[in-house]
């Protein structure tokens, strides 16, 4: 198995804030191309590259540059053929486009420039021309078929609360299903946390809540939510390497017992300085 | 390492590695009331699994059985749909009616592995898909009312959770 030989890790020995690597090398050395193409790495590579896009595209290099088009090319093509993170990579063209059509326009090659700009409107097209598969109209078992335990198990796993209301107001049986309030309570207790949470929640019944309003009026006070991620870039706490956290790393300080810090997208572009 | 043979729904017999078998709490519950022993060579019938289904169940245990076991107790921990490994990603690139058909199996035989990672899988599928997409990629029909359908995106809307 891939974690087993350690490839993708990028040594960050230095304690201050700044690595010495460039950015290029850094993606290159953790093969953010090939992570970016895998359901658990997409939703993370994708938030790098729309921040970068987005604040620092005026600062990047030309080969980091060919670099990230490449690579979206290549979670386009996956988003598309596995019909997965279709409206994440929908919103990353549009990024990309803004940002190729920017102020920043006159900088570097102007063949690039244009490639770029083409590629990237052709995966626009590509994309709105994109239609999820439909399950056969005689297929034997469909979603709704499943018992409510495993509808519940389904809604249980989701950690944005607009999917659960988008899924919900797609018929009546749904509906009833987004609205219980175990669901709410798990949402509650997973976004939020004990301070964040109103008191009494924890003095009554469980039952005694309606966790819902509860969800709703956390969601107004606190804002942004937590981001979670399948597989995302971490910092080792005894050698200061980054690493993937479903990779690993080997550690020049084995015997310590394994402890890192989770980076977020803007964690990581702040290593570097653009 | 000893065999047992478990027995599809539709008559067809698999052999596998006890332990492999020995992740679906369900067969495992079955074995110890039956008192099963190396020496039985009865299949265990599972009248709720089809051949095709149990082959790739089975598929699934065996690459799995060294998995450390799942945390009983897995509240409060954080949701996460998209913490796929690569191999079951793979695995699970087959056609909804399959997909469903191995959350049913999952569930009755009890594989909290295996059930996870199928659910997980249809929750990515409707992560971020708005109503009417989602309902094109299930074949969900739309039975509210014009009423009821204004009246639920207001609600959806008003608590900003739009």
């Amino acid at each position: 198995m891939m974690h087993k030989n350690y490839r993708n890790y990028l040594c960050y020995t230095t304690y201050k804030r700044r690595t010495f690597v460039s950015l290029s090398d850094a993606v290159l050395k953790l093969e953010i191309d090939t992570i970016a193409v895998q359901v658990s790495g997409f939703r993370f590579c994708a938030e790098v590259f729309r921040q970068l896009l987005k604040d620092k595209f005026g600062k990047l290099s030309g080969t980091f540059k060919t670099y990230m088009f490449k690579t979206i090319e290549k979670m386009h093509t996956e988003a598309l053929s596995t019909e997965l993170h279709v409206p994440v990579i929908k919103s990353l063209l549009q990024t990309s486009l803004q940002s190729l059509n920017g102020p920043n326009q006159g900088i570097g090659s102007k063949v690039l420039w244009k490639k770029n700009q083409e590629s990237v409107n052709q995966m626009i097209s590509k994309t709105n021309k994109f239609q999820f598969t439909q399950p056969d109209e005689d297929s034997p078992l469909l979603l709704l078929d499943l018992p409510k335990e495993c509808l519940q198990k389904i809604l249980l796993h989701m950690s944005d609360h607009k999917d659960i209301l988008r899924f919900g107001s797609t018929c009546s049986y749904l509906h009833e299903l987004t609205k219980d309030p175990f669901l709410w309570r798990e949402m509650c207790l997973t976004q939020f946390t004990e301070k964040q949470l109103p008191l009494y929640v924890f003095c009554v019944e469980l039952n005694e809540v309606d966790w819902l309003k509860i969800f709703k009026t956390c969601l107004k006070k606190v804002k942004v939510l937590r981001c979670v991620y399948g597989n995302q870039l971490v910092l080792c706490n005894n050698c200061r390497a980054v690493f993937w956290k479903m990779q690993g790393h080997s550690c020049i300080n084995p015997q310590e017992t394994l402890s890192y810090t989770l980076m977020t997208p803007s964690d990581f572009i702040n290593l570097f300085c653009l | 390492m000893p065999q047992i043979k478990l027995q599809s729904s539709d008559g067809e017999s698999f052999e596998i590695d006890l332990e492999v078998a020995r992740q679906s709490v369900t067969i495992k519950t079955m074995l110890e009331d039956l008192g099963w022993d190396e020496s039985d060579d009865d299949p265990v019938p599972l009248p709720n699994v089809n051949a095709a289904i149990l082959k790739k169940v089975v598929q699934w245990a065996t690459f799995h059985k060294d998995d450390p076991p799942p945390p009983e107790d897995d509240e409060n921990k954080e949701k996460r749909t998209d913490d796929i490994c690569t191999w079951d990603a793979e695995f699970l690139k087959v056609d909804q009616g399959t997909l469903f058909e191995l959350i049913l199996a999952a569930n009755y035989l009890d594989i909290k592995g295996l059930l996870d990672v199928t659910c997980k899988t249809v929750a990515n599928m409707i992560k971020g898909k708005s109503p009417e997409e989602i309902r094109k990629t299930f074949n969900i029909k739309n039975d509210f009312t014009p009423a009821e359908e204004e009246q639920m995106m207001s609600c959806n809307c008003s608590a900003t959770m739009e």
